[in-house]
């Protein structure tokens, strides 16, 4: 899939996601889309490729997520580089293995803020509890939601890519 | 200068991805409520807030739409009653959603004509924050009159927030029960002096009181309301109602935990007050 329709999609996920949040008006149950997109880049696209996709992606993602400005995508981002140092080490396809490194990887983007709030001269205790209070409840709907989009967008690859993935004798 | 940028690409790509974020740190104002903005992101957020509004008029009619396919055309009579039952539900089920507006409506009125002295701006909730995190709304100014971060955002239930950003007919609100927001209250009951803080890790939208010494003598039911001094909110408007009080022994000040009047789940308008001095 070419890396602009990867954009659009993951652009039109992420706004989409917010939207039905307001529509619904169920705000605690966020599916955390931009963690599970930055997990699909690391696990499926090169380093090059999937790093200028999400850093096309990052300022939106501060605009949909409207948090501490910036502290969000460089958490986003230090999951994306684990992502990639695990690329080709874990099972290919979506399946219970990668939702574990995916829950993984919520782990230490909730981690990697707190920390950055425990740094942050203006932020209080209240930033920490909050994160810390959804940590693990995140980690388990990033695990769904990531095995969920993981399997859209290889549906899609295959469609716009077929050979994508398949190994095949050329003669 | 092209077989340099290739020959180093993996390692400028990590510097991008690590320079955006930093980038946005540094010119952002960190934590605090309230954040100018600059033309070019004001019509990109613009843009991204037409996209949402566009989505959130869809999902309205997704519902009609689902009703038109399920109904079809049907032949004999026991068809054509089922069909009316199911018409006169449909407009049953559209005159409670009307009504509920209205009911809605004449509560903000009302607001409006409790409040004659503030000057109010209409806006529409469209979208949320995506980060179980944050507890933010996205709104859709219904006016071309100019908006400024940190101006307070009110219902007819009481306060909903303060603008955080504004872009190019849309804007960012931060809940009260969001972790960077704070609001100078006091309680209706004996003038006893707080600062309401968002929790943000409620299963709800709570939040707490600060700074209330063990001499304050608090109860559960007592209202808080805003008390004019942070020089954001106007006085006396409702905030929320405590529901949990804990004499902390230990510490100086008491662990009040309050719940906000304004159901945020239901949001679906509220009003900008412009005009605080």
């Amino acid at each position: 899939m070419p890396a602009v329709v990867v954009f659009l999609v993951a652009l039109g996920v992420m706004t989409a996601e917010g939207v039905f949040l307001g529509a619904f008006g169920v705000e605690g149950w966020a599916l955390h889309t931009p963690l599970a997109i930055a997990i699909y880049l690391g696990l499926e696209r090169d380093f090059v490729a999937g790093g200028l996709i999400l850093a096309t992606l990052l300022l939106p993602i501060e605009w949909l997520v409207v948090g501490v400005q910036g502290v969000y995508s460089l958490a986003l981002v230090l999951v994306f580089f684990l992502m990639c140092g695990l690329r080709g080490q874990i099972q290919p396809g979506w399946g219970i293995a990668r939702g574990i490194v995916a829950a993984l990887g919520s782990v230490l983007h909730s981690v990697v803020l707190m920390a950055t709030f425990f740094l942050m001269a203006e932020t209080g205790t209240r930033f920490i509890a909050a994160v810390g209070w959804k940590m693990l409840s995140s980690a388990l709907v990033v695990a769904v939601v990531t095995l969920l989009l993981g399997k859209v967008f290889a549906r899609l690859d295959r469609l716009m890519d077929p050979g994508r993935g398949r190994n095949s004798l050329e003669f | 200068m092209l077989a340099w940028v290739k020959y180093h690409r993996r390692k400028l790509t990590a510097l991008v991805l690590i320079c955006v974020p930093l980038f946005v740190v540094a010119s952002s104002a960190g934590a605090s409520v309230g954040e100018s903005t600059t033309t070019p992101v004001r019509w990109a957020g613009g843009l991204m807030g037409g996209f949402q509004a566009g989505m959130h008029s869809v999902i309205g009619t997704t519902g009609g739409f689902f009703r038109t396919l399920t109904g079809g055309d049907q032949s004999g009579e026991i068809e054509e009653l089922r069909l009316e039952v199911e018409q006169l539900r449909e407009e049953k089920t559209r005159l409670i959603g009307v009504l509920q507006e209205n009911s809605r409506l004449r509560g903000m009125v009302g607001f409006q004509q409790t409040h004659p002295e503030f000057d109010l701006v209409a806006a529409e909730v469209i979208a949320r924050d995506i980060s179980p995190f944050f507890r933010v709304i996205k709104i859709k100014i219904r006016s071309s009159q100019p908006l400024e971060p940190r101006m307070p955002v009110v219902s007819a239930q009481g306060v909903v927030g303060q603008v955080h950003r504004v872009y190019e007919g849309y804007a960012d609100v931060i809940l009260v029960s969001d972790p960077r927001s704070r609001i100078d209250a006091i309680s209706q009951r004996n003038r006893t002096l707080g600062v309401i803080e968002g929790l943000g890790h409620e299963a709800d939208y709570r939040a707490r009181v600060a700074y209330v010494t063990e001499r304050d003598e608090v109860r559960v039911g007592d209202t808080m309301v805003t008390s004019g001094m942070g020089g954001v909110f106007p006085r006396e408007l409702i905030v929320g109602e405590i529901v949990e009080v804990d004499l902390n022994t230990e510490g100086l000040f008491q662990e009040v935990v309050i719940e906000p009047t304004v159901d945020f789940a239901r949001l679906e308008e509220v009003f900008v007050i412009t005009n605080v001095e």
